[in-house]
């Protein structure tokens, strides 16, 4: 009797030997003959690569939803992605594609500082804002570029825009503005809906305003409700202090007085997001040169004033299940090849609440005694991941990932899952001489959790001194460069 | 005591206890009740069955994995290096003889043993390019010029959107 070869094999069996590898090497596998290749075609085999290896990297999955839901070309896409940026990271050095394209937006109105506000997920959409974060405008201009189409395609005038927010569902972004005027009467809360689809031309319009008197401090959207923040102040009582939220369907309102705990009262700021169902919200607070985070969360049903669990549109702290999930201090340790300098904070932190944990970059300074070395600059980086994807977090306390950067952050973005963040830098250090913009691609891992970091080897005219801000579509592999000249860039790392 | 023929007509003697680790003989022997009946195996040969019948002499009283422990199975599947040593001995084969054990673990319906044989033929795969595993495994490759430059592109950079 002939003994079967290898690709003769019955395909169950195939698809056993293949459960047992990597994803590389499922990939390599697949490549081998027609045969081995079949596998490709069973969306089963694609999920059980990528629950292996979700086992150790978060996935780029669309956000809100896990492999069960996905179909097999989507699965399939992942998978393909995760193993180019893999590959891509093993590198001696991190490529950028070959089809980094620009697109200009000059010639259009703008004057010359753009911000990238959002990447419409799954699109070749880019939501802008021109309009001077410092002095601010009456008008501003938000714009959404088509890296398709090459152009910018739609426009509309805004004032100041002070504090924003973002959620997608199909064909439609929604964004939430808070609008700061001098005049406080005049301040107001917004919706912008960016409409698109594939036989629609993409539009932008307001859809939603509410006056707003108390300056807020922070702002959130979710399916129908938009919401913020009036802070509490440093010493008197402010009796509208709390989190608002609006059905901005309905119009009515509810108010959820929310008090921090003494530590986090004196607070620089607090952020939301929104993750899984949950409503959370981080404090940072900072005592001398010790930083406190703290994330809270709250069911996200009981801020939609219309729902019928709170008919008296009023919650109190007491009333929910509101969680102090995390607390920590963090003293300034500088990098190991600064020990011995006196290092102290200096900024506060940059900060940011993600599906994946809590991260914290925090910009810190190294003098010398000596006067003829120059401060050294550095960024440590924290990560505290979260132990499950949706609420009741838990935090595995001892869990902390830190990683460092040599130099000042000039701006930086986090993609949605929090599984990647782009960080700009201007690098001024004595490991490393002045050197321009770089361009470092974090990722985070999450068990054990771990910080990789790779500087983005791009040609020499990325690195100018000319950017303005930058954005991240981690389930395509992009990052998003805008330019004081008038121009966007489009750079593949995967 | 059970006894087996094999393709060639060899006949085994085992115990019982041993041979039920295969489902399929463990059902057979349910169906037909206490028999002194041989149970012929069209599709193992001898030389084989003496190597399962090793193994399954060796694994002897361990429990069986049920519907439950399969999830936790599927959970540490990964871990090759998780072949027990006696395993390890036990599977040092040549090609040929490993790729029956697997077919027969299949055809028998030993998890276990099937699941030593896929890892060991993954750990051979490992770090391999498609090119080395073609050799290792004696594959023609059998891909048009069209499809080979299909696979590079989808390996490469993601393609324009």
């Amino acid at each position: 009797m002939k003994v079967l070869a290898l690709n003769e094999f019955p395909l169950d069996l195939l698809f056993e030997i293949a459960a047992c590898l990597d994803l590389a090497d499922v990939l390599n596998f697949l490549s081998v003959c027609h045969s081995f290749r079949l596998l490709g075609d069973l969306r089963h085999f694609w999920k059980r690569a990528l629950e292996q290896e979700q086992k150790h990297y978060p996935l780029a999955c669309p956000l809100g939803t896990d492999l069960s839901q996905l179909d097999k070309s989507e699965l399939e896409s992942i998978a393909r992605h995760t193993h180019r940026v893999e590959k891509n990271w093993d590198q001696e050095e991190f490529l950028i594609g070959p089809n980094t394209k620009e697109v200009s937006y000059s010639g259009f109105g703008i004057r010359d500082t753009v911000e990238i506000l959002a990447i419409i997920p799954g699109t070749s959409l880019v939501l802008l804002h021109d309009g001077d974060p410092v002095f601010r405008e009456d008008n501003e201009i938000l714009f959404v570029v088509d890296f398709e189409a090459k152009i910018p395609v739609v426009v509309l005038r805004i004032k100041r825009i002070t504090h924003h927010a973002h959620y997608d569902e199909p064909g439609r972004h929604l964004m939430a503005i808070y609008s700061e005027q001098d005049e406080a009467s005049d301040s107001a809360i917004f919706i912008v809906s960016v409409t698109y689809g594939p036989d629609e031309t993409t539009q932008i319009q307001q859809i939603f305003q509410q006056p707003l008197d108390n300056p807020c401090n922070s702002i959130f959207i979710h399916k129908i409700v938009v919401g913020y923040r009036i802070p509490t102040h440093f010493e008197s009582e402010n009796h509208n202090a709390g989190i608002y939220s609006i059905n901005y369907g309905t119009k009515s309102s509810v108010k959820f007085c929310f008090t921090p705990n003494d530590d986090i009262k004196f607070a620089g700021f607090e952020f939301f997001v929104i993750l899984g169902s949950s409503l959370a919200f981080a404090a940072v607070g900072r005592q001398g040169n010790h930083y406190t985070y703290g994330v809270y969360w709250c069911p996200i049903i009981l801020l939609d004033p219309d729902d019928a669990q709170n008919p008296g549109h009023r919650i109190d702290l007491e009333d929910v299940d509101v969680d102090l999930v995390f607390q920590t201090v963090l003293d300034p340790t500088p990098p190991d090849h600064l020990t011995g300098a006196r290092c102290m904070f200096h900024g506060m932190g940059h900060t940011l609440l993600s599906p994946l944990g809590l991260h914290a970059l925090v910009e810190g300074q190294s003098s010398s005694s000596s006067s003829s070395v120059q401060d050294v600059y550095f960024v440590n980086i924290y990560f505290w991941p979260f132990r499950d994807s949706d609420p009741p977090f838990t935090f595995a306390q001892n869990a902390l990932a830190t990683a460092y950067l040599d130099g000042h952050i000039q701006f930086y973005a986090a993609a949605p899952s929090g599984m990647y963040m782009v960080v700009a830098m201007v690098q001024e250090s004595r490991m490393y001489p002045p050197d321009g913009l770089g361009l470092f691609l974090l990722r985070y891992i999450l068990d054990p959790p771990e910080i990789r970091v790779r500087r983005l080897l791009a040609p020499s005219h990325f690195f100018q001194d000319k950017y303005e801000s930058i954005g991240i579509d981690e389930r395509y592999g992009v990052i998003y460069l805008s330019h004081t000249d008038g121009k966007i860039f489009y750079i593949p790392y995967a | 005591m059970v006894l087996l023929v094999t393709s060639d007509n060899e006949q085994f003697t085992t115990e019982k206890d041993i041979v039920e680790r295969s489902v399929l003989i463990k059902n057979m022997l349910e169906d037909v009740g206490e028999s002194d009946q041989p149970i012929p195996l069209p599709n193992v040969s001898s030389s084989v069955l003496k190597k399962v019948l090793e193994y399954c002499e060796h694994h002897r009283g361990e429990p069986l994995p049920t519907a439950d422990s399969e999830q936790s199975q599927d959970e540490t599947r990964k871990r090759t290096t998780d072949i027990s040593e006696w395993d390890q001995k036990f599977i040092t084969v040549d090609q040929e003889m490993l790729f029956e054990i697997i077919l027969a673990a299949n055809y028998l319906d030993i998890k276990s043993l099937l699941d030593v044989g896929c890892k060991t033929v993954a750990n051979m795969i490992k770090g391999k390019t498609p090119e080395e595993i073609r050799k290792l495994f004696n594959i023609v490759n059998d891909f048009t010029p069209e499809e080979e430059a299909q696979i590079k592109k989808e390996n490469e950079w993601a393609e324009d959107r």
